[in-house]
This record gives C-alpha cells, sequence and structure tokens, in this order.
C-alpha cells in the first residue's frame, strides 16, 4: 500500500512532466483535468465508468502476473469476452428474459476471456510456447477475430456500417440515474476487488499462486507442481479480462463496433503495475487512470493536450516504476 | 610448444580461519600429466586457482622456470598458463568459429592456428557448425582449443570428464597423453580414479587443504591413493545398531536426470539416520528428489504418511526468499506458527512477518527445518543441511534432525561434508555414478 501511495503521487509529478511536454500551462491543464474528472456528477461518473473496465482486467492481470504468469493478453481476452457476450446476445435475441439474458451475456464474456487464456497458457505447459509472445499475438488474433465478427455472422442486416444489433434496453445493465453513464459494472468491479484480494491473500489456492509466484522452485519442491497453480490463475486471469469486456458492452456500448476496444486490455498491465499487483492498489490507479481518462477528453475539449495524453502519461508512469525497483533493487543490494 | 617446470612453494590460502590450502609444495614437470585428487573440500579447486592466477595465496609463491609469477590472471596467461574450465564458456547460437574468435580476442593467437591444432590433434571439427548443434564432447574440444592456441605450456583441467559420456571421456584422456607427449605440462583434477590411473603420470593428494604426497602412478595403487583422499574410513558418531523393526525400503529405484539413478535398493530403519556419501554430481539430487516424491521414478519404495524434504540449496528450492517466515512455513499445511517455530527453532527474526530473504543463511535453513519436521514426517530426506553454516547453526540443525529419527522418522541424510555423516549418520552408504556402494573407497574407484 506504501508503494501505491507513492505510486500515485510519482503519477501527479508525470502528470505534470507531461503537461510541460505537451507545451499546456500546467495550472490551466491541472484544472481542466480536474474538471473533467471531477468538476461534477457527470465528471465523476465517467472517471468511475472508466476506471471500471480498467479495474477487472488490472486485476486479472494482477493475479496472473502474482503467480509468475506474464499475461500480456488481457486486451484479446477482454475482446473475446465481449465478443462470446454479443454471441449469446444474438443467439437469445427475440425471447430472451431480461435478469437471466445479462447473467448468460455476462458468464459468456467470464468464459470467452478464460478460454481465450487457456490457449496461451496450454500452448505455455504443453508445448513451451513463450507465454509473453503467445499472448501478444492471441490479441491480435481475438481483435481481427472482433472485426470477423461485427462484419460477418454478428453483423446488424441493413446497417451500413459493420456493427452487431443493440441489445435490448432491459438486458443492458442497471443504472441509478438517467443522467450520468455510471452501471451496475462499477459495483461488480468493487465486489469483484474484493473477492480476489480474499482469494489471493486468505485462501490455500491463492497462497499458492502468489508463492509460485514467488519462486515455482521452491513450490514445486513441496510437491505442489507449478504447472496447473499457473494454469488456474491464467484461466482466473483470462476470465476477469473477459468480464471486463462483457461489463463494457452491457454497461456501455451496448453493440459492438470493430472499434468496441478502446484498449483497456492493455492499459490494464500498467495499471496493475502501478497498483502493485495489489488489488486494493490496482483498485486505487485504475481509479487514477479512470480519472485521467475523463480528465484528458475535457483537456482536448478545449484544445492543447488532446487524447494522447494518457498513453503518454501511462508510458511514463511505467518507466518510473520500473527506474523505481531498478533503484530500490540496486539499494538492497548495496545495502547487504 | 616447449613444457615448463611449475612449482608451488608453501602454498597458503585461507577464507577467514579456513584453511583451504596449507603450506602446500609442488612440482608440476613439463611432459607429465599430473593429476591432483581430493575429496570435495580438500582444496583442489582453490589450488588450480591458485596456479592460475585467479586467486591470490595468503602465503607462499609459484614459480615458472624458476623465476615466480606475479599479477594475477593475465600474468600468469602471458607466461603461458592456460586453465580449461569445468563448465563451459561457449555462445551455443555462435557458430564454432565465432566463439574462437571471442575467446581469442584478448590473445595474440589467430583462429586459424586453433583450426590448425584441431587438424593436428585428429579433431574433426568443421569451423562454421553453430556450437548449439555440437555434443558435450566436441564443445569440450573447442574450449580445450581455446585454451592452446595460444601455445600455452602449462595447461590445468578443471574435472573435465564429468560432463563426458564414457567413450568421449576416453577420447579426451587420450588427448591428454597425446599433449604431453608434445611436451606440454598438464595438470588434471580429478576424483576418479580409474581415470586418473589411466592417464596420469604422477598423482598428488589433497586432503582438508594439505598435500598427503606425491607419487609415480606406477609405484601407488588405486586403494592406497583412496585411502589417503579419505583417511581413516568414517568414525559414526552414532554407529550403534538402531533397534527396529520396521523399515523404509526402496527397491530397484531407477530415476532420470543429470546424472541417472541406476537400481538402487537399500533399506532404513524408522528411527535410524542412514547417511549417503559421495562425491557431488553422482546423483545426490536425483535420489533426493525421486525419495521426496519431487521426481517422477521407477521402482517401489515403501509408502510412508508424510516426507519431510530439506533440499540441497536453501535459495533455490528451499525457501521463497520474498515471502515471510509463516509464509513459508504455510506451503507445509499443517498449522505450524512462526512465532512458535522462532522460539523452539531460535531463529533471529522480529516476527514471523520477516522475509525470509532477509534472515542469515543459518536461520533460513532453519525455518526449512521448522517447516519441514513440522510435516511430522516418517520419512526425512535431508541434502547437505549445514552446507554454508557456522558451528553453532550447524550443532543445532543436525542435533534436530537426530531428535527427528529418534521420535521414529527414518532419516536419509545425504552429503558430501564427512563431519555431517560422522555426527549423526548410524550406517553410511555411497553414491557412485547413480548407484550405491558400501565404502568411500569403493566409490571413488568405481
Amino acid at each position: 500500500m506504501k508503494v501505491a501511495g507513492l505510486a500515485i503521487l510519482g503519477l501527479f509529478g508525470i502528470l505534470v512532466v507531461g503537461l510541460l511536454l505537451g507545451g499546456v500551462p500546467v495550472v490551466d491543464g491541472l484544472r481542466l483535468l480536474f474538471q473533467g474528472a471531477f468538476g461534477d456528477r457527470f465528471a465523476i461518473s465517467q472517471s468511475l465508468v472508466r476506471a471500471t473496465p480498467l479495474l477487472l482486467a488490472g486485476l486479472g492481470v494482477a493475479v496472473a502476473w502474482k503467480a509468475g504468469v506474464f499475461n500480456i493478453g488481457g486486451e484479446g481476452q477482454l475482446v473475446i469476452g465481449a465478443l462470446a457476450g454479443a454471441t449469446i446476445a444474438k443467439a437469445l435475441h427475440g425471447f430472451g428474459i431480461a435478469p437471466l439474458a445479462t447473467i448468460s451475456i455476462l458468464l459468456a464474456s467470464v468464459v470467452g476471456g478464460a478460454g481465450w487464456a487457456a490457449v496461451a497458457a496450454w500452448l505455455s505447459i504443453k508445448r513451451g510456447v513463450n507465454l509473453v509472445i503467445s499472448t501478444i499475438l492471441l490479441n491480435f488474433i481475438g481483435l481481427q477475430l472482433l472485426v470477423y465478427g461485427v462484419d460477418g455472422p454478428l453483423r446488424r442486416a441493413g446497417q451500413s456500417a459493420p456493427m452487431t444489433e443493440q441489445v435490448p434496453d432491459a438486458w443492458m445493465l442497471w443504472r441509478p440515474s438517467r443522467q450520468t453513464d455510471v452501471h451496475f459494472g462499477v459495483v461488480i468491479a468493487l465486489l469483484l476487488c474484493i473477492a480476489v484480494g480474499y482469494f489471493l491473500f486468505r485462501t490455500r489456492k491463492g497462497y499458492l499462486m502468489r508463492a509460485t509466484g514467488a519462486n515455482p522452485q521452491f513450490v514445486r519442491a513441496n510437491r505442489y507442481p507449478p504447472e496447473p497453480i499457473q494454469f488456474q490463475a491464467m484461466l482466473i486471469s483470462g476470465a476477469l479480462c473477459g468480464l471486463a469486456g462483457g461489463v463494457q458492452y452491457l454497461g456501455i456500448n451496448g453493440q459492438l463496433t470493430a472499434s468496441f476496444s478502446q484498449q483497456y486490455g492493455f492499459l490494464a498491465i500498467p495499471v496493475a503495475l502501478v497498483g502493485g499487483l495489489h488489488p486494493a492498489g490496482v483498485a486505487a490507479s485504475s481509479f487514477f487512470f479512470g480519472a485521467l481518462f475523463a480528465g484528458t477528453s475535457n483537456l482536448s475539449r478545449f484544445g492543447g493536450g488532446g487524447s494522447y495524453f494518457v498513453y503518454v502519461v501511462q508510458g511514463l508512469a511505467v518507466l518510473g516504476l520500473l527506474g523505481y525497483q531498478f533503484l530500490r533493487e540496486r539499494n538492497e543490494v548495496t545495502n547487504q | 610448444m616447449p613444457g615448463g617446470s611449475l612449482v608451488a612453494q608453501e602454498l597458503s590460502v585461507n577464507f577467514g580461519s579456513l584453511k583451504a590450502l596449507d603450506r602446500v609444495s609442488l612440482e608440476f614437470r613439463s611432459g607429465e600429466v599430473h593429476a591432483v585428487v581430493g575429496e570435495n573440500g580438500a582444496g583442489k579447486s582453490t589450488l588450480m586457482n591458485v596456479l592460475a592466477g585467479f586467486l591470490n595465496p595468503s602465503s607462499g609463491q609459484i614459480l615458472l622456470d624458476g623465476s615466480t609469477i606475479t599479477g594475477g590472471a593475465p600474468a600468469h596467461r602471458a607466461r603461458g598458463i592456460e586453465m580449461v574450465h569445468q563448465h563451459f564458456r561457449l555462445v551455443p547460437a555462435f557458430t564454432v568459429e565465432e566463439n574462437l574468435r571471442l575467446g581469442l580476442m584478448r590473445s595474440q593467437a589467430s583462429v586459424a592456428s586453433a583450426l590448425d591444432l584441431a587438424t593436428k590433434l585428429d579433431w574433426n571439427i568443421s569451423p562454421g557448425t553453430q556450437c548449439s548443434e555440437l555434443g558435450v564432447g566436441e564443445r569440450q574440444r573447442i574450449e580445450i582449443l581455446k585454451a592452446l592456441a595460444s601455445s600455452p605450456q602449462i595447461v590445468i583441467f578443471d574435472e573435465p570428464t564429468a560432463v563426458l559420456s564414457e567413450s568421449e571421456a576416453e577420447g579426451l584422456l587420450d588427448s591428454l597423453k597425446g599433449l604431453a607427449a608434445r611436451g606440454l605440462t598438464v595438470i588434471l583434477i580429478a576424483h576418479k580414479l580409474a581415470e586418473v590411473f589411466a592417464v596420469a603420470d604422477r598423482i598428488s593428494v589433497l586432503k582438508g587443504g594439505v598435500l598427503q604426497g606425491t607419487f609415480e602412478a606406477v609405484k601407488t595403487s588405486p586403494d592406497e591413493v583412496a585411502h589417503l583422499m579419505i583417511g581413516s574410513s568414517l568414525k559414526l558418531a552414532a554407529a550403534s545398531e538402531v533397534e527396529t523393526s520396521k523399515t523404509f525400503e526402496c527397491r530397484n529405484l531407477h530415476v532420470a536426470g543429470g546424472c541417472p539413478i541406476q537400481d538402487v535398493s537399500f533399506e532404513v530403519g524408522f528411527g535410524e539416520v542412514l547417511g549417503v556419501g559421495g562425491v557431488d554430481g553422482n546423483g545426490q539430487v536425483e535420489l533426493a528428489e525421486a525419495l521426496a516424491g519431487v521426481r517422477p521414478s521407477e521402482g517401489s519404495l515403501t509408502p510412508v504418511g508424510s516426507i519431510g524434504y530439506v533440499p540441497q540449496d536453501r535459495h533455490v528450492d528451499g525457501l521463497a526468499l520474498s515471502m515471510s517466515i509463516q509464509e513459508n512455513l504455510d506451503i507445509a499445511d499443517c498449522e505450524v506458527v512462526a512465532d512458535g517455530a522462532i522460539l523452539e527453532f531460535e531463529i533471529k527474526a522480529q516476527s514471523g512477518r520477516v522475509k525470509t530473504g532477509t534472515l542469515s543463511g543459518g536461520n533460513q535453513q532453519k525455518v526449512v527445518l521448522a517447516r519441514e519436521l513440522g510435516r511430522k514426517p516418517e520419512l526425512l530426506v535431508v541434502v547437505n543441511p549445514t552446507r554454508g553454516l557456522d558451528v553453532r547453526a550447524a550443532a543445532f540443525v543436525l542435533d534436530k534432525i537426530r531428535i527427528a529419527a529418534k521420535d521414529g522418522a527414518a532419516v536419509i541424510l545425504i552429503s558430501t561434508d564427512r563431519e555431517e555423516l560422522e555426527a549423526i549418520a548410524n550406517r553410511t552408504l555411497f553414491l557412485a555414478a547413480g548407484r550405491l556402494v558400501d565404502s568411500a573407497t569403493e566409490a571413488l574407484s568405481a
């Protein structure tokens, strides 16, 4: 937690540097960012809504990385999750009953994401394929499958642009207010954040995953083969990333297009890293980046900056974090 | 390639209070294969590192053809002393030629002369082959060429046959004889006496850092040398028979690995400590992991309710160093509480939340022991449990193992340290090339 607090502080510094680099007056820029993220109810809701898929996918990344599995495939798993959800939505079209349909679609996204992650995990364990590389490549395959899906079997008839059918309003996630975009997915994400924390730090399986990440040889010498443990971690990771896609689908978009993904699956990696791979830290960092998204759209509306600002800050944040870790490790070595 | 006469005069090397070498005086003559033999820790590697200039002696000096050498490894190389290391220093993705060029970058010798040499030695090496495609024996030849290319007078081989198959080893030994016949001084570190007697002209025996003598190979016997290496046979403090009716049996065990275990059978009484001695790399890890159930094996083992396993290296697989003491105990899933373990095992730590990576070696080993004994093991497999520990911690650890046996565990202590074996084993066997034999001398001659 101390690391997460420090990280947020560092991120603030990075924000200032980013604004300076972008040639935006720092005080004005920060004001615009702040207004866009927290200025009114709508701004806060935007921050929350943007943070939600980041939190879910960030948790997914954190679980895998904690177990020593460097899942870079959050984006692919998110997209496949959404695609699986949309497939079920099409299948249920016309006769699905509201809450059951919603649950079925979300479950499909969980299964889709987990299945996509399982492909990489299986290749890694059975065939020795480097998991970092396979998950990166499966991202591209997933994105192209999305393009195929919305332009092919899932395409809405009579529409000039390729996109899927709009999900009936009743199937969408519940919204407390018509004025904002806040949806029930925010609650789902927060509940899962607590659940993942409980799982990792209070259950035997979660413990074994952390131990495997700390030292797989140690786990093996204690008669727990690390491979199945890491496979399970990948399934959970993929399930959470897939659900991020499903929640985004039923919470915001209601339909899929080729540009459905906002790179939440990629951004989940820095979110998880900045959060110290700890669920509470991931919650904090996903909210920060969600707010940054919301704030940046305000910044770009008032000139300067531009929507690339988020990515610049993300990149600087990860570089800063890696530098910080490097220095800390070097200190530990010199202190010994 | 003219040979040189290398003389070590009263060499001593101290590591703290440990005397790794104690006033060793030795002469290596040109044109001879001179083997230096000894058990693990006898000082062979220390002596070689001093001769090659990697290590400065605490006292004494080295003379080459009458004049002293000082100034570390570069000076030694400049005077024509080369070393062929046991572990290869080759880039697998490079070709033979590229590896030679890399190896000879700081030397006067050319790649062409190295390849020439290969032809003279009748070694069929194609320069364009990628090293990853070569067998172990061929890779070693590249290493030897790197050493020979600069026309040294003296070449030191550090356990060169350890990684080779039998036929490759024979080929290498022939090459060593050939090099000596061309006038080089060949120094061979080894512990397989059969090989030593096949190739060496003279044999020097080290034990505990002290030179036991240098002998003409034809005037001595493997038995005599083995006795000098080992000294008296082990004096087991607990040699008494343990009264036990039930035994843990291991029958016809086969284990795959770097040094495969072949058809090993033995039994240990519940309540007994069986010591397994022998030189490192003769199947210790394979046997331990198979008995502990970590590595698959063929053969029959008496089923037991719980197994405790203290692996050889607490940093590699004994502990997760980034996790706390409590978390390192938790993997055994038998409710060992860190605070209790800290008291019982006298672990120096503030609390169970302290990361094991910050503990000293002795305290780390105590954490491993607390966990494994916490399983209430019926079978306890322990590998080199006191390696790297100070005297007090070592005695504590051995005591705990002895108590576990008293409480009815069948204990298998696999150790390369005779003091460990002497301290707590009731009986000992020895590992030699993946097989079990009855005595240390037998293990060396195998």
